[in-house]
């Protein structure tokens, strides 16, 4: 290691640690997680420094990393829950919102929110139910959202990362939005 | 039941085909079962608009700029890994 990468990794903490902090908290969403996350990867960055020769920017190589250990973070949750296989999710993605025929049961038809404009996306006691939401569903239906919407991943990378079929990825996201939607109008109506 | 009564009625199906068609291409059968039961079955169409929206509030969730900060503390302590590493303890 030269010198003059050594001296620059002491200035990591200072240059990125909140850039990279803030990245993996918007993947992970759990604090003590994304400390983890950046911990492990400067101390992965530290040990490549060597190979790392300043082929691109230093930021674009730590986040490289970090972003990849998001991903076995997402892996690992989804090899933690064979919810579509054996039904055994625990949660509420159990529901079956249709009849035999496929018609939907009285109970879970949609209803107008009375919000599908965008005026309505500035609605703070809505946010507030929609991350609450949120939080009921399993974490790879998040992980699959967030890879999705924030990351805008294609996907075949999805499934790939998260070691899904195409199929069982469409049944996620059917599902997930199903019950997302449910509880969305369950607790807005109710207000 | 024939085929129309069966597209008629299948609004788990539909409800998939429209997430479906959100992030990817649906064939032309996929397409035609979509529409035809859409026409029929309002409680599909009002899904169809609300989980648009939910999609893009999803979106704007995930990117709206909330800076989160590392506290000071756990920064010491990734300073003080970095640099017992470098000096090779």
């Amino acid at each position: 290691m030269t010198k003059k990468e050594s001296l620059d990794a002491r200035a990591w903490v200072d240059q990125y640690a909140d850039y990279l902090y803030n990245y993996a908290m918007k993947r992970v969403r759990d604090e003590d997680l994304a400390k983890d996350l950046v911990q492990e990867t400067f101390l992965a960055g530290l040990e490549k420094l060597d190979s790392f020769e300043g082929r691109s920017n230093v930021l674009t190589w730590l986040t490289a990393i970090l972003r990849n250990k998001i991903v076995d973070q997402f892996r690992k949750r989804s090899s933690l829950t064979h919810y579509i296989e054996d039904g055994a999710g625990g949660g509420n993605e159990a529901i079956d919102f249709f009849e035999d025929n496929g018609f939907w049961k009285k109970q879970h038809q949609p209803q107008p929110f009375g919000m599908e404009t965008d005026e309505q996306l500035n609605n703070k006691e809505f946010d507030n139910i929609f991350k609450r939401c949120l939080k009921k569903l399993p974490a790879l239906w998040m992980s699959v959202f967030t890879m999705k919407h924030l990351d805008e991943e294609k996907t075949e990378v999805i499934c790939q990362a998260l070691k899904v079929t195409t199929s069982n990825y469409w049944v996620i996201i059917h599902r997930a939005k199903l019950n997302l939607r449910e509880c969305l109008q369950k607790h807005w109506l109710s207000l | 039941m024939n085929t129309y009564t069966k597209i008629k009625y299948n609004c788990r199906h539909t409800t998939y085909l429209i997430e479906k068609k959100q992030y990817s291409h649906l064939g032309p059968w996929e397409l035609a079962q979509m529409y035809i039961h859409l026409i029929t079955c309002p409680f599909c169409r009002l899904y169809k608009k609300q989980t648009r929206f939910i999609a893009s509030f999803l979106r704007r969730m995930f990117k709206a700029n909330v800076a989160e900060k590392l506290d000071t503390s756990f920064k010491q302590t990734l300073r003080q890994i970095i640099e017992d590493r470098l000096s090779g303890k």
